[in-house]
Order: C-alpha cells, then sequence, then structure tokens
C-alpha cells in the first residue's frame, strides 16, 4: 500500500509531533508498505490561521490512503483519509485563555473561533476513521467538537534503548523548557525537600535563562543541573539512573516523557492538571499524583528518597503497564489491516 | 464558466417539492428542453411517466412519487433518485436526493456551544442561558417580557440551548447550531431523531428542564449542535442538494481559472462568509500582480 503521512511544519520547531511522524513512518515502512511524510508550513496567530488549512484543500495527494496528524493536515483532501489527531489548535480551544494564546473576548477573534470550529468539523468529519494519540484529545474532540473519536496509544521515541537500572541520588526531568512543560515546578519545589536530593534537567527552551535566575535564586546551584540539549545515548542512561521522574506539564496531549520513565522503571512525579500524563500516572501505583504546589512536589519527591523500595514498586508496576506498548498494532489499526 | 445543459421531462409543470432544488441546480447547469432539435442535454431530469422519452445514454435524474417507484424500470436506469419523501430517498441508497421545501441553512452561521460560551462570556450574558419558545413567545432569562422577534435569531446564536416547539423555528435553531429540545411531533415533521440530533420532551417543563440540563453538559451539547447542523444541511438545504445532485449526474463543473476557482469553492463549501480575514487574504494572493 502507498501512504502518505501529513503533517504540520512550524518552521525552526522541532518536538513530539515530528517524532511522532517520523517513527510513524518508519513503523508503517517497517510493516512493508511505501511511505512518504508530507508537511506544509503553518502560521498559528489569527490573522494567518486558515492560510495552511486552505493549502492543504487544494494540494494533490496521491496515494492509497493517507493519515493526517495534527492541526492543519487533517484539511487534506483524499478519498481514504484516516485522521490520527495530535491536537486541534489549541490556543483557539482549550487554550484559548492561557496567557500564550491570541485569541481574547473580543468579536473579531470569536469569529475566527468560531469559523475555524465549523471548518475543523468539516474536514474532520471527512475522515473514514478518527482516532487520537491520547483520551485527553478524545475528550477536547469531543467537548468542543462534538465528534468522537477512539484513542490509539503508541512508544515513546527510544523505546527500544530506555532500560531499567539503579535507583539513583538524583530525580529527573527531560523536557523542552517552554511554559506549558512548567519545568519550573521541579527547581522550585527543591527547597521544600528535606532529603537533599538533587535535581537534573535536560532539554532547551525559551525558559532557560528564566530557569538558571531561579536556581540563582533560590540558592540551588550544587542541586540543580541544567544540562540542556542532551544526545538520545546520554539521555537513556539518565533515566536509567534516577531516582524518580519529575514531570507536571499543563494539560499535556500526550507525555512522552512519562511513558520513557516508566520504560527505565522509574515512578513519575506529577500534578493534577497535567492532562494525558495521568492516563498513566495513577497515584500510589505508578507514580505521585500531586495538587502542583511547590510543597505537594517536594514531599513527594522527598517520600521516594526516603522509601526506596516504594519508589522501586512504582517504577516496576510503571514499566508494566507499558509494556504491551509497540507499534504494529498501531499501524494496523490506522491501515485499517 | 460553461455551464451543462439538464434537459428536464416533467410533464407540464414540475412538481411543486422539486422547484427550490431545481432552482438552486441552476447554480450549475441550464435548463433545457429535450424536444427534437433542441442542443443535446448532459443528463435529464424526469418524472416516472415521462421517463419514456428520455434518449438512451444520458444519465437520468429520475422523480419518484413512493418508494414503490424506487424498484420501477427507470429507476433502474436513473443515476439519481429524487424525492421529496425521506423515506423514499433512503430506499434508493446512494443514488437518494432528497427535495428540500427550503434553504433553512441559508444565512445561518453554525455556532459550537464553546463559541457559544465564549460570545456570553464576552458580552457580560449569563454563564449558561437558555432560550425557550412560550405561549407569550420567546423567554430569555432576566428579562421580564418576551424578546422582540428581530432579536430570537441573536438568541438563537449564543443560547446554551433553545427549547422551541414550531417546527420552522425548530430548523431555524439548528441551523445555528443551537443545542435543541423540542416535541415529538415537531421533531418528526423535520426529520430529527431523539438523542441523535436533539432532545425530546413531552411537556413545557420536561423540555425546559432538559434545555437547563443540557446548558450544563458541553459534550451532549457539542454533538447535538453539529448534529443538527449537518441535519438541516441534508434534509433541508436545497444548495447542498443540488450539488450533490450534480454529482451524481456526472455534471460537474469545470471551473475556469483553476486553482483559483477550486479555493473559492473550497471556501464555500468550508461555510467561509465573504467577509472573512481568509477571503481577503485569499483575493490578495490571487490579485493581478504588480507590473515591474
Amino acid at each position: 500500500m502507498d501512504v502518505v503521512v501529513c503533517g504540520a511544519q512550524k518552521p525552526f520547531v522541532r518536538g513530539g509531533a515530528e517524532l511522532l511522524q517520523e517513527n510513524l513512518v518508519q513503523a508503517i515502512a517497517a510493516e512493508g508498505h511505501r511511505v512518504e511524510l508530507v508537511r506544509l508550513p503553518v502560521a498559528w496567530e489569527k490573522d494567518r490561521l486558515f492560510d495552511s488549512p486552505l493549502a492543504w484543500r487544494l494540494v494533490p495527494v496521491d496515494a492509497d490512503l493517507v493519515i493526517a496528524t495534527n492541526f492543519p493536515s487533517y484539511f487534506v483532501r483524499h478519498p481514504r483519509k484516516v485522521v490520527w489527531l495530535l491536537h486541534q489548535h489549541r490556543g483557539a480551544y482549550d487554550a484559548a485563555d492561557a496567557a500564550w494564546s491570541d485569541f481574547g473576548p473580543d468579536d473579531p477573534a470569536i469569529e475566527v473561533q468560531r469559523l475555524l470550529s465549523e471548518w475543523d468539523n468539516r474536514a474532520l468529519e471527512e475522515a473514514e476513521r478518527l482516532y487520537t494519540i491520547s483520551g485527553v484529545v478524545a475528550d477536547r474532540l469531543r467537548d468542543f467538537s462534538g465528534l468522537a473519536a477512539k484513542p490509539l496509544y503508541h512508544p515513546p521515541p527510544l523505546a527500544e534503548r530506555l532500560h531499567p537500572g539503579p535507583f539513583g541520588d538524583y530525580v529527573f526531568c527531560a523536557t523542552r523548557l517552554e511554559a506549558n512543560k512548567r519545568p519550573q515546578l521541579l527547581v522550585d519545589s527543591l527547597p521544600f525537600t528535606q532529603s537533599g536530593v538533587r535535581s537534573v534537567v535536560a532539554g532547551r527552551g525559551e525558559l532557560l535563562d528564566d530557569l538558571a535566575a531561579r536556581v540563582r535564586g533560590q540558592d540551588l546551584g550544587d542541586r540543580v543541573e541544567l544540562r540542556g540539549f542532551v544526545p538520545d545515548e546520554e539521555l537513556v542512561e539518565l533515566f536509567a539512573g534516577a531516582l524518580a521522574v519529575v514531570y507536571a506539564p499543563s494539560d499535556e496531549d500526550y507525555g512522552y516523557v512519562t511513558l520513557q520513565a516508566f520504560l527505565a522503571g522509574k515512578p513519575v512525579v506529577t500534578a493534577t492538571d497535567a492532562g494525558g500524563v495521568l492516563e498513566w500516572v495513577e497515584d500510589g501505583v505508578t507514580g505521585l499524583v500531586t495538587d502542583g504546589s511547590p510543597e505537594a512536589m517536594g514531599a513527594a519527591i522527598d517520600r521516594l528518597a526516603g522509601d526506596r523500595a516504594l519508589a522501586e514498586r512504582l517504577g516496576a508496576a510503571g514499566r508494566e503497564r507499558v509494556a504491551r506498548l509497540s507499534w504494529p498494532p498501531v499501524v494496523r489499526e490506522l491501515l485499517g489491516a | 464558466m460553461t455551464l451543462p445543459l439538464l434537459g428536464l421531462a416533467l410533464d407540464r409543470r414540475p412538481p411543486e417539492s422539486l422547484v427550490p432544488l431545481l432552482v438552486a441546480s441552476y447554480r450549475w447547469c441550464v435548463p433545457s428542453t429535450i424536444e427534437a432539435g433542441a442542443p443535446e442535454p448532459a443528463a435529464v431530469m424526469a418524472t416516472v411517466a415521462s421517463a419514456g422519452r428520455v434518449p438512451a445514454g444520458r444519465p437520468l435524474a429520475l422523480w419518484v412519487g413512493s418508494a414503490e417507484e424506487v424498484g420501477s424500470a427507470a429507476a433502474g436506469r436513473a443515476a439519481a433518485i429524487l424525492s421529496d419523501d425521506p423515506a423514499t430517498v433512503q430506499a434508493a441508497g446512494e443514488r437518494g436526493v432528497l427535495a428540500p421545501a427550503a434553504d433553512a441553512a441559508a444565512g445561518r452561521s453554525v455556532v459550537s456551544p464553546f463559541v457559544r460560551r465564549r460570545l456570553r462570556w464576552a458580552r457580560g450574558l449569563p454563564e449558561a442561558a437558555v432560550l425557550e419558545q412560550a405561549g407569550d413567545g420567546w423567554r430569555w432569562p432576566g428579562l421580564a417580557e418576551p424578546l422582540a422577534d428581530d432579536l430570537v435569531p441573536t438568541a438563537m446564536a449564543c443560547a446554551s440551548a433553545v427549547a422551541v416547539t414550531e417546527p420552522g423555528r425548530l430548523l431555524e435553531a439548528m441551523a445555528w447550531g443551537a443545542p435543541c429540545v423540542s416535541d415529538p411531533g415537531s421533531a418528526e415533521r423535520v426529520g430529527a431523531e431523539a438523542d441523535t440530533h436533539l432532545l425530546v420532551g413531552d411537556g413545557p417543563g420536561q423540555r425546559r428542564r432538559l434545555a437547563e440540563e443540557l446548558a450544563e453538559d458541553q459534550a451532549l451539547a457539542s454533538r447535538l449542535s453539529w448534529a443538527g447542523r449537518r441535519l438541516v444541511e441534508r434534509r433541508h438545504d436545497a444548495g447542498r442538494a443540488a450539488m450533490r445532485l450534480v454529482e451524481l449526474l456526472g455534471l460537474r463543473p469545470t471551473l475556469p481559472g483553476g486553482a483559483v476557482a477550486s479555493a473559492r469553492l473550497q471556501l464555500g463549501l468550508l461555510g467561509t462568509p465573504s467577509d472573512a480575514k481568509i477571503a481577503s487574504r485569499f483575493a490578495e494572493a490571487t490579485a493581478w500582480p504588480s507590473m515591474r
């Protein structure tokens, strides 16, 4: 079968969506199909928001089947269109009130939201089958668009290489340093710990300077290591040697970090508003769920530092929970095989 | 754009309920006769009685009066089967086209429950607001008097839910994408199914209670909003029915201007108003370039 995977391209930005699209292409090829990844540039701000969706309506995509992933790639027209939705334009929907969204309570902005929701429904309804990457994304689609979709879970990047290791003396956080990932929650929680546990943060992003300032301001220089970009080999070992992983983004779509932590046999400390992370982290079973305050996060870290048997038990349960995630069933479902 | 000819063999005058569809079809094709000496039509629309006069080899749209006629010999060779009876159209399967009595969707943009909430918030209106068609008029929360008639469409476009008991107004509310509650008779008249397109209650009290519950349930409201709008488009929108007919007859016109015309068509099909920002950006991008 000839398959085209469609995705949006935000020039100079690379994150979970790009990794998913590339890994999906590899997984489809591994099943013996011809497959290509097609991307068109997208602009997120509302004045240019519809340019890319309109472009997707017009480009010819010759294949036996197309798999559209994120906004606005699902505007592609094809008689056999399958949508595996990573997210709609979150700034116009569930995150409309977030500080980074440019949708205010003014008539022009609301009309853009109205038109976008109509366009979205028409394009998504064309799909032969409609899937989402997580239950959280399916819930959003149900609540905002009134459309039903089936969550289809997939393994994270590095799934084959991640492995358990000794429970070390640091908590680990690997994430893009951006507002919605809230990496500052880890830094801010450390002054509230009694155990003196260290932390290692891997990742780049616009919040790097802010994080460094927080570390200096709270005199945490000897307890927080901001590693910046970390190669894959090193990342795998950082997961393997951690006591636990701290990951508390704001209403995450899916959250690869959670799954990577579990594959390394580590429990995850998170927050009640972390979205897709909570589909995996069950309080006291595979990790610890807090209210997201620095005090509560610090207490959760201390609890694991003081009871390594608990950390091992939660980490093992997490590893068991993700053990069956693999690409071949995902590919078969998407291709209708 | 060169429009194809649609030959008409509808006896002396077309059935009354076919007229809106016929009028809407004229955007895509030009009516003509099938008399000897007339130009050859690209397709023909006929009744069962007149189908015998239709030359062989021309795509045929057949107007049928009953489900029995769907099994006739004429229907066997038809590319499209037209009726004003939903059950007959359903019996015709993929070839069926329902002739709507009106254009209920025209001029009414779908407003989803999420956007309705943003509209109410922006205007300082109640977080949840049920619009109710009562004995003395349309009732809006907090107002002692019924709404003035000219405000009803605005209220329909921003209410959390609408309780309505008149089939025409029910269609209007669903066209706006309002999550609706109605009575069994009105729902049946417009072809709406309970729990699929709207909620149904027997008396005013029950309908009000259902509407209040619907106003608090965004998932259900979103589902009914979109399903209701699509029902209006599928069964009460002559423009979309005409496009379906043109497609079944293979009369899809070749648009001049290639991609530009295709883009314009896509903008229309996606529901884009002519004053939308994307419409002006598109016009700007495809305007005559400045010469250097």
